[in-house]
């Protein structure tokens, strides 16, 4: 029945697609907030083309989510394949593992920003106990964005570890039995067998991971916002990421138009590199049949 | 099992129910107070908190509900106002969002036109310029001025056999050249850093100053003379190591100030209330005296009334009630904000000295202060044209060439005010 359905897709269009199609049409006006909108047409875009702190922003971005994903893939699978075969307690486990991810980002970030201090910080008074130099985890751009990357990973490692636990659950016990009988041993029923037949899951992972890692805005922004300088993203702008650019612009500097233009460039990023990630996986895949 | 046409007539007239409920709780009508109740908005720190209450106390007739909002404060007012619905009857605006504000002054009612001339001889001109439109309109009652002073740890300078009395520190500190030289000799002595960042000194250098990045007819100024020698001061305190580079605000920063390692820092008066919160142990070891460079002016808020308020009288007199000298006194003793009117001067809890600092009158330095310290236009767009100097201040932290990261700021800060106006 439509009248069933009504309700999820009336809350749609009055939260999803209409602000949605209105910032399509803010992105082509000056506003600040406050006054009128004023018509300005594509200026906003071609001020979006030249903004030098659009492309450090993008940069920020890919280099965030090449060092929190593709780490974050490979602890999830190794995980999954350890609770696949966990005999004991394996409920308390998944438990433990998923448990990061509900907990608040914002608590975590504030307790991360506490942990990864310049000088009084957890991670550096341990490094200094071991012998190690201090590093400058929050105060050079690329240690930001390292330590942006672990709360990232730390936060969704376990929930994509169910996830692949999940897909090799499917995987029929008969293909283990078979490759047991020719001889295979566990390392290379994991690599031929799991790890192919895992391939769907892994394309869903990697393009919900592509489209929220390209969005991730909440752990930089705690871990960068200050009292003296808030959505700057810390040293160097190192964790300003493409949306905590878009919120500083927008609820920052009161121009909510270009902020509208930026939110639409970051959809074209997103789109085009989903796609790309989509077409990587599941081209090959088509290979592998034919 | 199917379902009868009776129970999808129902189920289907409950799920409209549902959506539309939810749909109009997002829409209200468009109006804000109901008749007889007055909402105040402030953000933690604003006023003291016995202020707050008695506020409350006097006016339970008229229902006053203050609430202290925090987070980002501008945004949720920005926020409310568009949405015109459940606009508070009275609002605290920062004063670093007041030329923001002013833009928009058809959304405050002009408070010249509710007090009388007598009234407002009590605040200081300067301050009320800054919440006054270019036809006249005075939105905005101050609430306090942020006159600076070096705030200290006369125990932690007194170990490392370095001047620790007032007068004697203020000598010691009466130049920039003086302070740097008097930070080295700290961090050699106990290893404690003499300012938060770069980043402050040059803000401070800028608060010092009498002109800023934007002028008042909009012109870019942010390569003058007064800009290059802030960033200049900026560069030698780094180059000399007198700087912790922490995050101000930070747990990095609340953990050094409480062990000492942060034992000096210009401020204005209202962060002797971020101390306190951050430091209550070290209660009685802190003092205050001049500022290195000469007095800077920073911040200073404001208590405005929404032009959607309908009953301005009676929000009137609750303002009155926060900004009374009494109420101001108060405020200083709890917060650190300096008031904002010269008859609050006079008050018993501003005379007798504070038990924080040790006991010190910390109203007549930041008094002295205000006697030579500027007084500037701050434009709108001040926020994202300061900003790249503050980043290319970072990077120069990290190894960027000084002039480089000063040729680089200029040009960003000049691209950030064309394309924002």
């Amino acid at each position: 029945m439509y009248l069933a359905v009504a309700p999820f897709f009336i809350l749609f269009i009055v939260f999803g697609l209409y602000p949605t199609l209105y910032s399509l049409v803010l992105s082509f006006q000056d506003w600040n907030g406050l006054g009128d909108p004023t018509w300005v047409g594509l200026q906003n875009f071609q001020k979006l083309f030249a903004d030098p702190t659009f492309y450090l922003s993008i940069r920020n971005t890919f280099v965030i989510f090449a060092l929190s994903t593709f780490p974050m893939l490979v602890i999830a699978i190794v995980i999954a394949a350890m609770l696949n075969s966990a005999v004991r307690y394996s409920t308390a486990f998944r438990i433990a593992y998923f448990i990061p991810n509900i907990t608040s980002v914002v608590a975590m970030a504030v307790l991360f920003g506490s942990i990864f201090g310049q000088n009084f910080g957890l991670a550096n008074t341990l490094l200094h106990a071991v012998g190690l130099p201090a590093v400058p985890w929050l105060s050079t751009p690329f240690g930001i964005q390292v330590t942006v990357s672990l709360l990232i990973t730390y936060q969704w490692t376990g929930y994509n570890a169910i996830i692949f636990l999940a897909g090799m659950q499917s995987i029929g016990g008969e293909v283990y039995e078979a490759a047991k009988i020719d001889g295979a041993g566990a390392f290379r029923s994991f690599f031929s067998i799991t790890l192919p037949l895992l391939r769907p899951t892994v394309i869903f992972v990697l393009v919900v991971s592509t489209i929220t890692g390209l969005q991730s805005f909440t752990e930089a922004q705690v871990l960068t916002t200050t009292a003296g300088s808030t959505n700057s993203g810390g040293a160097g702008q190192g964790g300003l990421t493409m949306v905590l650019y878009f919120y500083q612009q927008a609820f920052g500097f009161n121009r909510f138009g270009y902020g509208a233009a930026i939110a639409w460039g970051v959809f074209l990023i997103v789109v085009v590199f989903t796609i790309i990630s989509w077409r990587f996986t599941a081209g090959r895949k088509e290979e592998a049949r034919s | 099992m199917r379902i009868t046409t009776k129970r999808r007539r129902t189920a289907a007239v409950l799920a409209t129910a549902v959506a539309a409920a939810l749909v109009l709780t997002g829409c209200s009508t468009g109006s804000s107070a109901s008749t007889g109740k007055l909402t105040a908005w402030l953000w933690p720190g604003a006023v003291g908190d016995s202020v707050v209450s008695s506020a409350k106390k006097e006016f339970a007739s008229d229902k006053l509900q203050v609430n202290v909002i925090g987070g980002d404060f501008k945004q949720k007012l920005v926020t409310t106002f568009t949405g015109k619905t459940n606009v508070p009857s009275i609002t605290g605006v920062k004063g670093e969002d007041m030329p923001y504000f002013l833009q928009q002054s058809s959304l405050f009612t002009d408070l010249k036109s509710l007090v009388p001339a007598s009234y407002l001889a009590q605040f200081p001109k300067w301050k009320l310029a800054e919440a006054t439109t270019a036809d006249g309109k005075l939105i905005g009652i101050p609430t306090d001025i942020g006159p600076s002073a070096l705030f200290y740890r006369q125990d932690v300078l007194a170990k490392a056999g370095l001047p620790s009395e007032p007068a004697a520190v203020a000598d010691a500190t009466s130049t920039w050249d003086k302070y740097f030289a008097f930070g080295k000799q700290l961090k050699e002595k106990t290893g404690a850093s003499l300012e938060v960042s770069t980043g402050d000194v040059f803000s401070w250098s800028m608060a010092q100053a009498d002109s800023g990045f934007v002028s008042k007819s909009g012109k870019f100024t942010g390569d003058s003379a007064t800009v290059k020698q802030a960033w200049d001061r900026a560069v030698t305190a780094e180059k000399a190591g007198v700087v912790a580079n922490i995050e101000d605000g930070s747990p990095d920063w609340a953990s050094a100030v409480n062990q000492g390692k942060l034992p000096t820092v210009i401020g204005a008066a209202w962060h002797a209330g971020d101390i306190k919160s951050a430091a209550p142990d070290t209660s009685g070891e802190w003092r205050v005296t001049a500022t290195p460079g000469g007095p800077g002016n920073a911040g200073g808020s404001f208590l405005t009334i929404p032009a959607a308020t309908s009953d301005k009288k009676a929000a009137l007199k609750v303002i009155e009630a926060m900004v009374a000298p009494s109420a101001q006194a108060t405020t200083y003793s709890q917060v650190g904000n300096f008031p904002s009117s010269s008859k609050a001067l006079t008050e018993s809890a501003l005379t007798k000295g504070d038990a924080f600092f040790g006991g010190q009158d910390t109203v007549s330095v930041f008094q002295k202060s205000i006697e030579s310290m500027p007084t500037k236009y701050t434009s709108p767009y001040d926020a994202q044209v300061s900003a790249p100097y503050l980043t290319e201040l970072t990077n120069v932290q990290t190894g960027k060439d000084p002039d480089k990261a000063w040729a680089d700021a200029v040009k960003a800060a000049k691209s950030a005010l064309e394309s924002a106006k």
